[in-house]
Protein backbone atom coordinates (compact mmCIF):
# COMPACT_ATOMS: atom_id res chain seq x y z
CA UNK A 1 0.00 0.00 0.00
CA UNK A 2 1.12 3.43 -1.16
CA UNK A 3 0.65 6.56 1.39
CA UNK A 4 0.17 9.85 -0.52
CA UNK A 5 0.80 13.44 0.69
CA UNK A 6 -1.51 16.01 -0.89
CA UNK A 7 -1.52 19.24 -0.81
CA UNK A 8 -4.71 21.08 0.55
CA UNK A 9 -5.55 24.68 -1.07
CA UNK A 10 -4.76 25.62 -4.30
CA UNK A 11 -3.36 22.46 -5.77
CA UNK A 12 -6.11 20.01 -3.95
CA UNK A 13 -9.05 20.12 -6.39
CA UNK A 14 -7.18 19.84 -9.64
CA UNK A 15 -4.53 17.29 -8.38
CA UNK A 16 -7.87 15.10 -7.34
CA UNK A 17 -9.09 15.64 -10.73
CA UNK A 18 -5.69 14.31 -12.23
CA UNK A 19 -5.77 11.40 -10.06
CA UNK A 20 -9.10 10.63 -11.06
CA UNK A 21 -9.19 11.06 -14.64
CA UNK A 22 -5.43 8.93 -14.56
CA UNK A 23 -8.25 5.91 -12.98
CA UNK A 24 -5.19 6.46 -9.53
CA UNK A 25 -8.24 7.40 -7.29
CA UNK A 26 -11.47 5.51 -7.63
CA UNK A 27 -13.58 8.20 -5.97
CA UNK A 28 -13.55 12.20 -5.19
CA UNK A 29 -12.21 13.36 -1.98
CA UNK A 30 -13.39 16.35 -0.34
CA UNK A 31 -10.60 19.11 1.47
CA UNK A 32 -12.98 18.64 4.88
CA UNK A 33 -11.51 18.10 8.26
CA UNK A 34 -10.33 14.50 7.53
CA UNK A 35 -6.77 14.41 7.19
CA UNK A 36 -6.00 11.21 6.66
CA UNK A 37 -8.16 9.03 4.22
CA UNK A 38 -7.66 5.33 3.27
CA UNK A 39 -8.94 5.17 -0.13
CA UNK A 40 -8.70 2.08 -2.69
CA UNK A 41 -4.85 0.87 -2.44
CA UNK A 42 -3.86 4.59 -1.22
CA UNK A 43 -3.57 6.18 1.85
CA UNK A 44 -4.22 9.75 1.65
CA UNK A 45 -2.63 12.65 3.97
CA UNK A 46 -3.76 16.14 2.92
CA UNK A 47 -1.25 18.18 4.11
CA UNK A 48 -0.11 22.40 4.24
CA UNK A 49 1.55 22.13 0.42
CA UNK A 50 4.74 23.58 2.23
CA UNK A 51 4.61 20.20 4.40
CA UNK A 52 4.40 18.08 1.50
CA UNK A 53 8.14 17.52 1.52
CA UNK A 54 8.50 17.14 5.45
CA UNK A 55 6.20 14.36 4.83
CA UNK A 56 7.62 12.26 2.21
CA UNK A 57 11.27 13.24 3.30
CA UNK A 58 10.38 12.00 6.42
CA UNK A 59 9.16 8.42 4.87
CA UNK A 60 5.45 9.01 6.15
CA UNK A 61 4.41 9.57 2.97
CA UNK A 62 6.04 7.55 0.04
CA UNK A 63 5.00 9.90 -2.63
CA UNK A 64 3.84 13.67 -2.60
CA UNK A 65 2.07 16.06 -5.33
CA UNK A 66 4.32 19.48 -4.38
CA UNK A 67 4.86 22.72 -5.72
CA UNK A 68 7.98 23.66 -7.16
CA UNK A 69 8.34 26.66 -5.90
CA UNK A 70 8.33 24.61 -2.31
CA UNK A 71 10.92 22.10 -3.71
CA UNK A 72 13.03 25.22 -4.51
CA UNK A 73 13.09 26.73 -1.39
CA UNK A 74 12.99 23.69 0.78
CA UNK A 75 15.68 21.43 -1.65
CA UNK A 76 14.17 18.20 0.05
CA UNK A 77 15.88 15.13 -0.33
CA UNK A 78 13.29 13.41 -2.09
CA UNK A 79 13.01 11.89 -5.66
CA UNK A 80 11.18 14.76 -8.40
CA UNK A 81 9.51 11.87 -10.52
CA UNK A 82 7.38 13.86 -12.52
CA UNK A 83 6.00 17.70 -13.70
CA UNK A 84 2.09 17.15 -13.34
CA UNK A 85 1.25 20.20 -15.00
CA UNK A 86 -1.02 21.32 -12.86
CA UNK A 87 -1.28 25.06 -11.13
CA UNK A 88 1.27 26.51 -13.19
CA UNK A 89 2.63 29.99 -11.44
CA UNK A 90 5.58 31.73 -11.64
CA UNK A 91 7.97 33.18 -8.83
CA UNK A 92 8.86 36.67 -9.86
CA UNK A 93 10.55 39.70 -8.09
CA UNK A 94 7.79 42.46 -7.96
CA UNK A 95 7.79 46.21 -6.32
CA UNK A 96 5.78 49.63 -6.64
CA UNK A 97 6.19 50.65 -10.66
CA UNK A 98 8.38 53.86 -9.67
CA UNK A 99 10.94 50.94 -8.68
CA UNK A 100 11.19 49.43 -11.80
CA UNK A 101 13.84 51.73 -13.46
CA UNK A 102 15.71 51.61 -10.05
CA UNK A 103 15.82 47.52 -10.29
CA UNK A 104 18.40 46.85 -12.70
CA UNK A 105 20.95 49.10 -11.58
CA UNK A 106 20.58 48.20 -7.71
CA UNK A 107 23.34 46.15 -6.01
CA UNK A 108 21.61 46.37 -2.65
CA UNK A 109 17.75 46.09 -2.13
CA UNK A 110 15.10 45.00 0.52
CA UNK A 111 12.99 42.39 -0.42
CA UNK A 112 9.96 40.42 1.66
CA UNK A 113 9.23 37.00 0.79
CA UNK A 114 7.47 33.57 1.95
CA UNK A 115 10.98 32.16 0.20
CA UNK A 116 14.13 33.35 2.26
CA UNK A 117 16.32 30.78 0.93
CA UNK A 118 15.07 31.25 -2.91
CA UNK A 119 15.25 35.08 -2.27
CA UNK A 120 19.54 34.70 -1.06
CA UNK A 121 20.11 32.49 -3.86
CA UNK A 122 17.89 34.52 -6.34
CA UNK A 123 20.40 37.66 -5.54
CA UNK A 124 23.35 36.30 -4.79
CA UNK A 125 23.37 34.88 -8.47
CA UNK A 126 22.59 38.34 -9.55
CA UNK A 127 25.37 39.90 -7.84
CA UNK A 128 23.10 41.87 -5.28
CA UNK A 129 22.95 42.20 -2.05
CA UNK A 130 19.78 40.78 -0.48
CA UNK A 131 18.55 41.93 2.94
CA UNK A 132 15.33 39.61 3.01
CA UNK A 133 12.71 39.55 5.60
CA UNK A 134 10.89 36.56 6.02
CA UNK A 135 6.75 36.93 5.79
CA UNK A 136 4.51 33.60 6.00
CA UNK A 137 1.59 35.77 3.80
CA UNK A 138 0.10 38.64 2.64
CA UNK A 139 3.63 39.77 1.59
CA UNK A 140 2.45 42.25 -1.22
CA UNK A 141 1.59 44.56 2.34
CA UNK A 142 5.61 44.74 2.49
CA UNK A 143 6.64 47.58 -0.24
CA UNK A 144 3.02 49.43 0.28
CA UNK A 145 4.07 49.77 4.28
CA UNK A 146 7.60 50.53 3.45
CA UNK A 147 9.17 47.65 5.43
CA UNK A 148 10.86 46.47 1.96
CA UNK A 149 10.71 48.09 -1.72
CA UNK A 150 10.56 44.06 -3.55
CA UNK A 151 8.69 41.06 -3.55
CA UNK A 152 9.97 37.41 -4.09
CA UNK A 153 6.49 35.71 -4.46
CA UNK A 154 4.49 33.29 -5.79
CA UNK A 155 1.54 34.53 -9.05
CA UNK A 156 -0.92 33.02 -10.77
CA UNK A 157 -3.00 35.72 -12.56
CA UNK A 158 -1.64 38.57 -10.98
CA UNK A 159 -4.66 39.86 -9.70
CA UNK A 160 -3.16 40.70 -5.98
CA UNK A 161 -0.19 42.03 -7.44
CA UNK A 162 -2.36 44.83 -9.45
CA UNK A 163 -4.94 45.12 -6.68
CA UNK A 164 -2.02 46.38 -4.50
CA UNK A 165 -0.54 48.71 -7.06
CA UNK A 166 2.48 46.37 -7.82
CA UNK A 167 4.10 45.42 -11.07
CA UNK A 168 6.39 42.65 -11.84
CA UNK A 169 10.09 43.55 -12.38
CA UNK A 170 11.70 40.23 -12.49
CA UNK A 171 10.55 36.31 -13.08
CA UNK A 172 12.35 33.79 -10.82
CA UNK A 173 10.88 30.66 -11.93
CA UNK A 174 8.08 28.76 -13.09
CA UNK A 175 6.46 26.47 -10.95
CA UNK A 176 3.66 24.06 -11.47
CA UNK A 177 3.06 20.65 -9.14
CA UNK A 178 5.53 17.44 -8.92
CA UNK A 179 5.00 14.40 -8.04
CA UNK A 180 7.80 13.32 -5.62
CA UNK A 181 8.65 9.95 -4.02
CA UNK A 182 10.57 9.24 -0.71
CA UNK A 183 14.14 8.18 -1.89
CA UNK A 184 13.52 4.60 0.36
CA UNK A 185 10.01 3.93 -1.07
CA UNK A 186 11.32 4.37 -4.58
CA UNK A 187 13.18 1.61 -4.36
CA UNK A 188 11.55 -0.35 -2.03
CA UNK A 189 8.30 -0.01 -3.62
CA UNK A 190 9.34 0.08 -6.84
CA UNK A 191 6.89 -2.05 -8.52
CA UNK A 192 3.88 0.03 -7.05
CA UNK A 193 5.56 3.45 -7.21
CA UNK A 194 6.02 2.58 -10.82
CA UNK A 195 2.46 1.57 -11.57
CA UNK A 196 1.17 4.75 -10.08
CA UNK A 197 3.61 6.61 -12.70
CA UNK A 198 2.42 4.93 -15.34
CA UNK A 199 -1.09 5.66 -14.87
CA UNK A 200 -0.35 9.40 -14.19
CA UNK A 201 1.97 9.79 -17.42
CA UNK A 202 -1.12 7.46 -19.44
CA UNK A 203 0.75 5.01 -20.06
CA UNK A 204 -0.85 2.20 -17.37
CA UNK A 205 -3.85 0.11 -17.40
CA UNK B 1 21.48 31.45 31.89
CA UNK B 2 23.42 29.44 29.10
CA UNK B 3 20.99 26.82 27.87
CA UNK B 4 21.26 23.29 28.72
CA UNK B 5 21.07 21.91 24.81
CA UNK B 6 22.95 23.46 22.53
CA UNK B 7 21.65 23.86 18.78
CA UNK B 8 22.67 20.85 16.76
CA UNK B 9 23.62 18.64 19.60
CA UNK B 10 22.23 15.37 19.41
CA UNK B 11 22.34 14.02 23.30
CA UNK B 12 21.65 10.58 23.63
CA UNK B 13 19.63 9.15 26.83
CA UNK B 14 20.87 5.88 28.71
CA UNK B 15 18.13 3.74 26.87
CA UNK B 16 19.72 4.87 23.74
CA UNK B 17 23.56 4.50 24.99
CA UNK B 18 22.44 1.40 26.11
CA UNK B 19 21.89 0.40 22.50
CA UNK B 20 24.54 2.22 21.09
CA UNK B 21 26.99 0.20 22.90
CA UNK B 22 25.25 -2.84 21.96
CA UNK B 23 26.03 -2.00 18.22
CA UNK B 24 29.04 -1.22 18.72
CA UNK B 25 29.86 -4.85 20.72
CA UNK B 26 27.57 -5.92 17.67
CA UNK B 27 30.16 -4.40 14.75
CA UNK B 28 33.42 -5.85 16.93
CA UNK B 29 31.72 -9.36 17.19
CA UNK B 30 30.44 -9.26 13.37
CA UNK B 31 33.14 -7.44 11.16
CA UNK B 32 35.67 -9.32 13.66
CA UNK B 33 34.50 -12.41 12.52
CA UNK B 34 35.01 -11.35 9.04
CA UNK B 35 38.65 -10.41 9.60
CA UNK B 36 38.54 -6.77 9.87
CA UNK B 37 40.55 -4.80 12.56
CA UNK B 38 39.22 -1.86 14.20
CA UNK B 39 40.74 1.57 13.15
CA UNK B 40 40.19 4.43 15.50
CA UNK B 41 40.44 7.53 13.31
CA UNK B 42 40.63 11.38 14.12
CA UNK B 43 37.66 13.45 14.46
CA UNK B 44 39.52 16.28 12.18
CA UNK B 45 39.88 16.26 8.31
CA UNK B 46 41.61 19.08 6.22
CA UNK B 47 39.10 20.90 4.43
CA UNK B 48 40.58 21.21 1.29
CA UNK B 49 40.33 17.77 0.89
CA UNK B 50 37.05 17.11 1.58
CA UNK B 51 36.10 20.08 -1.19
CA UNK B 52 37.66 17.98 -3.20
CA UNK B 53 36.37 14.58 -2.61
CA UNK B 54 32.47 15.81 -1.69
CA UNK B 55 32.19 19.35 -4.26
CA UNK B 56 29.06 20.57 -2.94
CA UNK B 57 28.31 18.78 -0.49
CA UNK B 58 31.91 19.79 1.62
CA UNK B 59 29.19 22.94 2.49
CA UNK B 60 27.74 20.97 4.71
CA UNK B 61 31.25 20.56 6.59
CA UNK B 62 31.78 22.17 10.10
CA UNK B 63 34.76 24.06 9.52
CA UNK B 64 37.00 26.05 12.13
CA UNK B 65 40.94 27.97 11.50
CA UNK B 66 43.65 26.51 13.00
CA UNK B 67 45.46 29.30 14.38
CA UNK B 68 49.59 28.77 14.12
CA UNK B 69 49.18 27.48 10.46
CA UNK B 70 45.86 29.06 9.38
CA UNK B 71 44.98 25.83 7.57
CA UNK B 72 40.66 25.28 7.62
CA UNK B 73 39.56 22.19 9.46
CA UNK B 74 36.73 20.23 9.38
CA UNK B 75 34.87 17.76 11.32
CA UNK B 76 34.53 14.68 10.12
CA UNK B 77 31.80 14.50 7.26
CA UNK B 78 32.27 10.76 6.31
CA UNK B 79 34.18 7.59 7.55
CA UNK B 80 35.49 6.41 4.04
CA UNK B 81 37.14 9.45 3.16
CA UNK B 82 39.15 9.73 6.69
CA UNK B 83 39.83 6.56 6.50
CA UNK B 84 41.41 6.30 2.90
CA UNK B 85 43.07 9.39 3.96
CA UNK B 86 44.87 7.62 6.90
CA UNK B 87 45.54 4.41 5.15
CA UNK B 88 47.00 6.38 2.09
CA UNK B 89 49.43 8.57 4.76
CA UNK B 90 51.15 5.25 6.35
CA UNK B 91 54.35 4.08 4.89
CA UNK B 92 54.16 0.60 5.03
CA UNK B 93 50.42 -1.38 4.60
CA UNK B 94 50.14 -4.47 3.59
CA UNK B 95 46.85 -5.29 0.97
CA UNK B 96 44.02 -6.42 1.20
CA UNK B 97 43.36 -4.27 4.64
CA UNK B 98 40.51 -5.19 6.26
CA UNK B 99 39.28 -1.84 8.33
CA UNK B 100 36.15 -1.58 10.53
CA UNK B 101 35.28 1.62 12.63
CA UNK B 102 32.70 3.04 14.72
CA UNK B 103 31.68 6.61 16.05
CA UNK B 104 30.08 10.45 14.89
CA UNK B 105 29.52 12.22 12.00
CA UNK B 106 29.39 15.59 11.96
CA UNK B 107 27.51 18.08 9.34
CA UNK B 108 25.68 21.43 9.34
CA UNK B 109 22.34 19.70 8.77
CA UNK B 110 18.93 21.00 9.90
CA UNK B 111 18.06 17.90 11.64
CA UNK B 112 20.97 18.17 13.63
CA UNK B 113 24.89 18.24 13.50
CA UNK B 114 25.86 14.62 14.81
CA UNK B 115 25.05 11.29 13.72
CA UNK B 116 26.32 8.04 14.26
CA UNK B 117 27.99 5.22 11.91
CA UNK B 118 30.25 1.87 12.03
CA UNK B 119 31.24 0.36 8.60
CA UNK B 120 33.95 -1.93 6.98
CA UNK B 121 36.31 -0.59 3.64
CA UNK B 122 37.97 -3.46 1.98
CA UNK B 123 41.60 -1.77 1.14
CA UNK B 124 43.38 -2.67 -1.77
CA UNK B 125 41.14 -5.06 -3.40
CA UNK B 126 40.16 -4.80 -7.00
CA UNK B 127 37.67 -7.56 -7.17
CA UNK B 128 34.00 -8.31 -7.30
CA UNK B 129 34.55 -10.80 -4.50
CA UNK B 130 35.76 -7.68 -2.11
CA UNK B 131 32.24 -6.03 -3.00
CA UNK B 132 30.20 -9.32 -2.48
CA UNK B 133 32.30 -9.57 0.83
CA UNK B 134 31.90 -6.31 2.20
CA UNK B 135 27.79 -6.83 1.61
CA UNK B 136 27.94 -9.95 3.15
CA UNK B 137 29.41 -8.21 6.58
CA UNK B 138 26.73 -5.81 6.41
CA UNK B 139 24.23 -8.18 5.97
CA UNK B 140 25.65 -10.45 8.60
CA UNK B 141 25.73 -7.39 11.66
CA UNK B 142 22.05 -6.44 10.46
CA UNK B 143 20.60 -10.00 11.39
CA UNK B 144 23.13 -10.39 14.09
CA UNK B 145 21.14 -6.90 15.09
CA UNK B 146 17.80 -9.20 15.31
CA UNK B 147 16.57 -7.39 11.57
CA UNK B 148 14.81 -9.54 10.00
CA UNK B 149 13.85 -9.48 6.16
CA UNK B 150 17.25 -7.57 4.66
CA UNK B 151 17.35 -7.65 1.36
CA UNK B 152 20.12 -6.41 -0.66
CA UNK B 153 19.96 -3.49 -3.68
CA UNK B 154 22.89 -3.53 -6.22
CA UNK B 155 23.75 -0.78 -8.65
CA UNK B 156 26.86 0.30 -10.35
CA UNK B 157 27.87 4.52 -10.71
CA UNK B 158 28.97 3.32 -14.07
CA UNK B 159 25.64 2.92 -15.72
CA UNK B 160 24.40 6.51 -14.90
CA UNK B 161 27.82 8.28 -15.39
CA UNK B 162 28.45 6.16 -18.98
CA UNK B 163 24.83 7.01 -20.14
CA UNK B 164 25.22 10.59 -18.74
CA UNK B 165 29.41 11.46 -19.67
CA UNK B 166 29.50 14.87 -19.67
CA UNK B 167 25.86 15.89 -19.36
CA UNK B 168 25.19 17.36 -16.22
CA UNK B 169 22.14 18.16 -15.89
CA UNK B 170 21.26 13.98 -17.29
CA UNK B 171 23.61 13.29 -13.97
CA UNK B 172 21.04 14.95 -11.98
CA UNK B 173 18.08 13.38 -13.78
CA UNK B 174 19.53 10.13 -12.62
CA UNK B 175 20.60 11.43 -8.84
CA UNK B 176 16.78 12.71 -8.43
CA UNK B 177 14.70 10.18 -10.98
CA UNK B 178 13.22 12.68 -12.61
CA UNK B 179 11.47 10.99 -15.17
CA UNK B 180 10.24 13.39 -17.33
CA UNK B 181 13.94 13.93 -18.49
CA UNK B 182 14.98 10.68 -18.17
CA UNK B 183 12.06 9.74 -20.34
CA UNK B 184 12.84 12.37 -23.49
CA UNK B 185 16.79 10.61 -23.23
CA UNK B 186 15.97 7.06 -23.12
CA UNK B 187 12.01 6.80 -24.27
CA UNK B 188 10.65 3.18 -24.20
CA UNK B 189 13.19 2.01 -22.02
CA UNK B 190 12.14 4.39 -19.23
CA UNK B 191 10.96 2.10 -16.97
CA UNK B 192 12.74 -0.60 -17.77
CA UNK B 193 16.42 1.74 -16.71
CA UNK B 194 14.33 2.66 -13.44
CA UNK B 195 13.01 -0.11 -12.09
CA UNK B 196 14.24 -2.23 -9.08
CA UNK B 197 13.76 -5.34 -9.14
CA UNK B 198 14.98 -8.90 -8.25
CA UNK B 199 14.61 -9.46 -12.13
CA UNK B 200 16.57 -6.42 -13.78
CA UNK B 201 16.51 -5.75 -17.48
CA UNK B 202 20.40 -6.49 -17.36
CA UNK B 203 19.88 -7.12 -20.96
CA UNK B 204 19.28 -3.35 -20.61
CA UNK B 205 23.03 -2.94 -19.91
CA UNK B 206 24.48 -4.79 -23.07
CA UNK B 207 21.99 -2.93 -25.50
CA UNK B 208 23.58 0.21 -23.77
CA UNK B 209 27.00 -1.07 -24.39
CA UNK B 210 27.82 -1.48 -20.81
CA UNK B 211 28.77 -5.24 -20.78
CA UNK B 212 31.65 -4.47 -17.62
CA UNK B 213 28.99 -3.39 -15.66
CA UNK B 214 26.59 -6.08 -16.44
CA UNK B 215 28.91 -8.55 -15.44
CA UNK B 216 30.19 -7.35 -12.73
CA UNK B 217 26.76 -7.02 -11.25
CA UNK B 218 26.06 -10.30 -12.23
CA UNK B 219 28.95 -11.73 -10.68
CA UNK B 220 28.23 -10.13 -7.51
CA UNK B 221 24.12 -10.84 -7.60
CA UNK B 222 25.69 -14.79 -7.89
CA UNK B 223 28.35 -14.42 -4.89
CA UNK B 224 25.92 -12.87 -2.73
CA UNK B 225 23.11 -15.54 -3.45
CA UNK B 226 25.55 -18.37 -2.51
CA UNK B 227 25.55 -16.24 0.95
CA UNK B 228 21.80 -17.07 1.25
CA UNK B 229 21.64 -12.90 0.74
CA UNK B 230 18.36 -11.94 -1.57
CA UNK B 231 19.42 -9.18 -4.14
CA UNK B 232 17.62 -6.81 -6.16
CA UNK B 233 19.00 -4.46 -8.81
CA UNK B 234 18.56 -0.58 -9.25
CA UNK B 235 20.68 0.37 -12.30
CA UNK B 236 20.20 3.58 -11.73
CA UNK B 237 21.39 4.29 -8.54
CA UNK B 238 23.98 7.38 -7.57
CA UNK B 239 25.43 7.33 -4.37
CA UNK B 240 24.92 10.92 -2.46
CA UNK B 241 28.89 10.60 -2.44
CA UNK B 242 30.39 11.71 -6.11
CA UNK B 243 33.33 9.61 -5.18
CA UNK B 244 31.67 6.17 -6.38
CA UNK B 245 32.89 4.84 -9.29
CA UNK B 246 31.88 0.63 -9.11
CA UNK B 247 29.16 -1.22 -7.91
CA UNK B 248 27.07 0.02 -5.20
CA UNK B 249 24.99 -1.36 -2.61
CA UNK B 250 21.78 -0.78 -0.08
CA UNK B 251 20.49 -2.87 2.61
CA UNK B 252 16.65 -2.50 3.48
CA UNK B 253 14.95 -4.12 5.74
CA UNK B 254 11.83 -4.96 4.22
CA UNK B 255 8.84 -4.40 6.68
CA UNK B 256 9.86 -1.15 6.87
CA UNK B 257 10.80 -0.15 3.38
CA UNK B 258 14.16 1.89 5.15
CA UNK B 259 17.24 1.18 3.64
CA UNK B 260 19.77 1.29 6.71
CA UNK B 261 23.32 0.68 5.31
CA UNK B 262 24.92 1.57 1.96
CA UNK B 263 28.18 1.79 0.23
CA UNK B 264 30.04 0.74 -2.76
CA UNK B 265 33.41 0.55 -4.85
CA UNK B 266 35.69 3.85 -4.84
CA UNK B 267 38.32 2.56 -6.85
CA UNK B 268 39.69 6.06 -7.55
CA UNK B 269 40.05 7.95 -4.34
CA UNK B 270 43.31 7.86 -2.93
CA UNK B 271 44.91 9.20 -5.70
CA UNK B 272 43.10 12.52 -3.71
CA UNK B 273 45.61 11.27 -1.09
CA UNK B 274 48.64 10.77 -3.16
CA UNK B 275 47.67 7.07 -3.26
CA UNK B 276 46.44 4.77 -5.38
CA UNK B 277 44.47 1.55 -4.21
CA UNK B 278 41.59 0.35 -5.44
CA UNK B 279 38.61 -0.03 -2.20
CA UNK B 280 34.99 -0.66 -1.65
CA UNK B 281 33.29 -0.55 1.72
CA UNK B 282 30.21 0.34 3.46
CA UNK B 283 28.04 1.34 6.22
CA UNK B 284 25.11 0.73 8.67
CA UNK B 285 23.30 3.94 9.17
CA UNK B 286 22.79 3.62 13.00
CA UNK B 287 20.43 7.12 13.81
CA UNK B 288 17.96 4.68 11.78
CA UNK B 289 18.50 1.36 13.74
CA UNK B 290 18.21 3.41 16.71
CA UNK B 291 14.60 4.10 15.79
CA UNK B 292 13.99 0.19 14.77
CA UNK B 293 15.04 -1.53 17.36
CA UNK B 294 13.85 -2.15 21.05
CA UNK B 295 15.60 -0.01 23.70
CA UNK B 296 16.04 -0.67 27.40
CA UNK B 297 18.27 0.09 30.04
CA UNK B 298 21.11 -2.26 30.27
CA UNK B 299 20.45 -5.16 32.85
CA UNK B 300 22.52 -5.01 35.99
CA UNK B 301 22.83 -7.75 38.36
CA UNK B 302 22.98 -6.71 41.90
CA UNK B 303 22.65 -3.21 43.67
CA UNK B 304 23.99 -3.99 47.27
CA UNK B 305 22.54 -2.11 50.53
CA UNK B 306 24.91 -2.75 53.27
CA UNK B 307 23.11 -2.78 56.84
CA UNK B 308 25.93 -4.96 58.23
CA UNK B 309 28.24 -3.80 60.80
CA UNK B 310 31.23 -4.93 59.24
CA UNK B 311 31.02 -3.95 56.15
CA UNK B 312 30.25 -7.25 54.69
CA UNK B 313 27.96 -5.98 51.89
CA UNK B 314 31.15 -4.37 49.93
CA UNK B 315 32.74 -7.10 50.56
CA UNK B 316 29.90 -9.27 48.99
CA UNK B 317 30.03 -6.73 45.93
CA UNK B 318 33.78 -7.32 45.34
CA UNK B 319 33.44 -10.81 45.59
CA UNK B 320 30.64 -10.82 42.79
CA UNK B 321 32.52 -8.37 40.52
CA UNK B 322 35.29 -11.28 40.79
CA UNK B 323 32.85 -13.48 39.10
CA UNK B 324 31.44 -10.61 36.43
CA UNK B 325 28.55 -9.89 37.81
CA UNK B 326 27.49 -5.79 37.51
CA UNK B 327 27.31 -4.65 41.22
CA UNK B 328 26.65 -1.50 42.58
CA UNK B 329 26.67 -0.17 46.02
CA UNK B 330 23.77 1.91 47.95
CA UNK B 331 26.11 4.92 48.64
CA UNK B 332 23.23 7.26 50.51
CA UNK B 333 21.61 6.23 53.39
CA UNK B 334 18.47 7.02 51.97
CA UNK B 335 15.22 4.50 53.31
CA UNK B 336 15.39 1.49 52.02
CA UNK B 337 11.84 1.77 49.97
CA UNK B 338 13.93 4.33 48.07
CA UNK B 339 16.57 2.79 47.48
CA UNK B 340 14.67 -0.27 45.93
CA UNK B 341 12.89 1.75 43.85
CA UNK B 342 15.77 3.62 42.43
CA UNK B 343 17.73 0.28 42.00
CA UNK B 344 14.90 -1.31 39.65
CA UNK B 345 14.28 1.79 38.03
CA UNK B 346 18.31 2.22 37.29
CA UNK B 347 17.83 -1.61 35.58
CA UNK B 348 19.56 -3.52 38.51
CA UNK B 349 17.81 -7.63 38.26
CA UNK B 350 18.09 -7.74 42.02
CA UNK B 351 19.00 -5.97 45.06
CA UNK B 352 20.55 -7.37 47.93
CA UNK B 353 19.81 -5.99 51.50
CA UNK B 354 23.20 -7.58 53.63
CA UNK B 355 23.29 -7.51 57.37
CA UNK B 356 25.54 -8.94 59.64
CA UNK B 357 24.05 -12.99 59.41
CA UNK B 358 21.11 -12.85 56.62
CA UNK B 359 20.87 -11.14 53.35
CA UNK B 360 17.52 -10.76 51.98
CA UNK B 361 17.37 -10.81 48.17
CA UNK B 362 14.87 -8.34 46.06
CA UNK B 363 13.23 -9.56 42.82
CA UNK B 364 11.13 -6.92 43.06
CA UNK B 365 10.62 -3.63 45.21
CA UNK B 366 8.00 -5.54 47.18
CA UNK B 367 8.96 -9.01 47.62
CA UNK B 368 12.16 -10.82 48.43
CA UNK B 369 13.67 -14.32 49.88
CA UNK B 370 15.50 -14.10 53.56
CA UNK B 371 18.67 -16.43 53.20
CA UNK B 372 21.58 -17.01 55.59
CA UNK B 373 24.79 -15.56 53.66
CA UNK B 374 26.53 -18.94 53.51
CA UNK B 375 23.60 -19.73 51.79
CA UNK B 376 23.61 -17.27 49.67
CA UNK B 377 27.44 -17.79 49.30
CA UNK B 378 26.66 -21.21 48.39
CA UNK B 379 23.80 -20.32 45.90
CA UNK B 380 26.14 -17.50 43.88
CA UNK B 381 29.01 -20.23 43.93
CA UNK B 382 31.22 -18.26 46.09
CA UNK B 383 31.37 -20.47 49.30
Amino acid sequence: MLRLALPRGRLFAETVELLLSRGVLNEKLEEGRKLFIKTGSLEVMLVKPSDVPVYVEGGVADLGVCGMDVLLERKPSVYRLLDLGLGYCKVVVAGRPESLTRYPNLSHLKVATKYPRLAREFFTKRGVKAEVYYLSGSVELAPLVGLAEFILDLVQTGRTLKENGLVIVEEVAESTAWLIANKDSFRTKNAAVLELVRKLKGDGP
Amino acid sequence: MKPALLYGERPYGLTESALIEKLFSKAREVFGSFGYDYLQLSSFEPYELQEKAFNEGAKKAITFKETSSGDLLALRLDFTTQLVRTVSSLKRVLFPKRLYYFGPLYSLSEKGFEGLQTGVELLGEGSVEADAEVVEALYAYLKALGIKEVKVILGHAGVARKLAGNDEELIKAFAERNLELLGRRFGPKLFELVSVSDEAPLGLLDELGLKKEREELERAAGLLAEAGVSVLFDLCELRPFPYYDGITFELFEEKSGRVLAGGGRYDGLSRLYGAEFPATGGAAYLERLLELMPQGLRRKDYFVVDRSSRGLGRKLARLLRGREKAVALELSGRPLEKSLQYAFAEGFKEVLVVEDETLRVYSTPKSFVTLRLEEFLKLAGLA
